[in-house]
């Protein structure tokens, strides 16, 4: 026995085109016997008109200005089948604490890790990258230095490297290797990688290390801010300059990830020290 | 435009015809500007971010592989850099919510009064300013999808592309982004000719 409730959501459905013609006869004899729902179907139509009607001219400029900057830009190019991308390795402490060190590296593997100095805890599990401090127009004059340079898969867990099939990236291949690897899950700021940009941070406890996966679309935003509610704020730059941003939340014992204040998942307990991040991409 | 049009526009495009993109430009620029002046609820940030979509979209025309129709690419390239902006906003608290009042009255006064009917302009720009701030009352995940139903026209298909969601998520979170909606314009006293409070505590109750 459907309510009102269902009715309802069969109104919005109708709207949309959604309904088949047994449905939208059974609307309609509903229709005419409910007031509120009658009602509800009158708001519905009345937002929907309102939203229509409401629309406004762009101003002029805004053909003038877009066409302007085409103008004197290159010709897009034909992408790589991953977008290329630069490096960044990032490096936070716990919670609330302020980022110690951003560092980016357009390099490969050799360069990156050039620049890394290993500290290895006294128990030995737990293995940290430190980095050169750099500031933000450091990272963004790294950027434009950087703006040509495609880059090879340049990851690490403690002192393991991946291996060379990393270089013809596959996604299989990448989730085989990241298999040992689990616990954490970061979102990015984006609906655009919702659930797609998961990372993931290592299990060993050593470094944690949160490696994009596919989808990290290279068109995405840039970042200008740099008070942050989050516990970390994680920055790809890619290619064109543009930056993707993946905030997390953590507690002591826990790791929240919150993409947009109605989805918050409990991940894991653990207590991430720090952690880095890359983004791949090859083919240049 | 087609699909069609829009391939042999985008080939134009990547073979060094930079002009050619002022015809995606113009055709989308209606959409693309409503779709970011209802997310930002702000003329300029809306313009900033047409501005920005247009451009990404022709830095990343070579990686548009037409999956799905360049305009439905577009809006999702709009929402992003929206929604980037509407967290820079929180996250930099530089508006406040008193300040967002203060902006109200003259933002009342900038609906443009070209309606025909003198009388009608006060009821219709009453309604409209109502339905602005109950989308602005909307949770960022209803208002986006809100406008990409309502301005931007997209399909179920489409939206749920836009925002990685099942078809059925899309269903009912427009449903009840309708309904939210409904009850913030009854609450407030708009819609008011059928019985609002019973429609409300019905709408609301659903």
């Amino acid at each position: 026995m459907m309510d009102c409730s269902n009715y309802q959501e069969m109104i919005s459905r109708m709207m949309d085109g959604d309904l088949s013609v047994d449905e939208l006869a059974e609307l309609q004899g509903h229709l005419s016997e409910c007031e509120n729902c009658s009602a509800v179907h009158s708001a519905f139509l009345s937002i929907s008109k309102n939203l229509a009607d409401d629309m406004a001219d762009p101003p002029a400029e805004l053909v003038a200005s877009v066409m302007g900057a085409i103008r004197g830009m290159d010709v897009p190019a034909a992408p790589a089948r991953f977008p290329k991308v630069r490096y960044i390795r990032t490096m936070r402490v716990l919670a609330g604490a302020a980022c110690l060190a951003i560092a980016l590296f357009g390099a490969t593997r050799a360069g990156l890790f050039d620049n890394l100095r290993m500290n290895d805890t006294s128990d030995g599990s737990i293995t940290s990258y430190g980095m050169q401090s750099v500031d933000d127009t450091a990272l963004r004059d790294a950027a434009a230095e950087d703006g040509d340079r495609s880059t090879e898969i340049t990851s690490g867990t403690s002192n393991q490297e991946f291996g060379s099939e990393w270089e013809n990236d596959n996604s299989a291949a990448i989730s085989a290797e990241l298999t040992r690897v689990i616990d954490a899950t970061v979102i990015s700021n984006y609906a655009e990688n919702r659930g797609e940009a998961v990372s993931l941070v290592s299990e060993s406890g050593g470094v944690y290390e949160l490696i994009s996966l596919l989808d990290v679309d290279y068109y995405l935003n840039d970042i200008e801010e740099i008070e942050i509610e989050c516990d970390y704020y994680v920055t790809f730059t890619l290619v064109d300059g543009s930056f993707v941003t993946v905030e997390i939340w953590l507690t002591d014992e826990e790791i929240w990830c919150n993409t947009d204040g109605e989805q918050e998942f409990y991940v894991a307990s653990c207590t991430v020290r720090e952690f880095e991040v890359c983004l791949y991409g090859d083919e240049s | 435009m087609t699909r069609e049009e829009e391939t042999v526009v985008i080939t134009r495009v990547l073979g060094g015809d930079a002009n050619a993109f002022e015809t995606l430009v113009l055709e989308y620029q209606k959409q693309v500007y409503n779709q970011a002046l209802r997310l930002l609820d702000n003329e300029e940030d809306a313009l900033d971010a047409s501005q920005d979509a247009f451009l990404r979209a022709y830095r990343s025309l070579g990686g548009f592989r037409g999956e799905s129709k360049f305009s439905v690419w577009l809006y999702r390239l709009t929402s992003n850099i929206c929604i980037d902006k509407i967290r820079g906003r929180k996250r930099q608290q530089t508006v406040s919510l008193t300040v967002a009042n203060e902006d109200e009255e003259p933002r009342d006064q900038e609906i443009p009064d070209e309606r025909s009917d003198p009388a009608a302009v006060l009821d219709s720009a009453e309604t409209l300013r109502a339905v602005a701030d109950g989308l602005n009352s909307l949770s960022e995940d209803y208002r986006q999808i809100l406008i990409l139903r309502e301005i931007n026209g997209l399909s179920y298909d489409e939206i749920g592309s836009v925002l990685q969601l099942e078809v059925g998520t899309v269903k009912s979170r427009i449903f009840r982004a309708r309904r939210q909606l409904s009850g913030f314009l009854m609450d407030t006293g708009n819609f008011c000719e059928k019985a609002p409070s019973d429609i409300s505590k019905e709408v609301r109750e659903a």
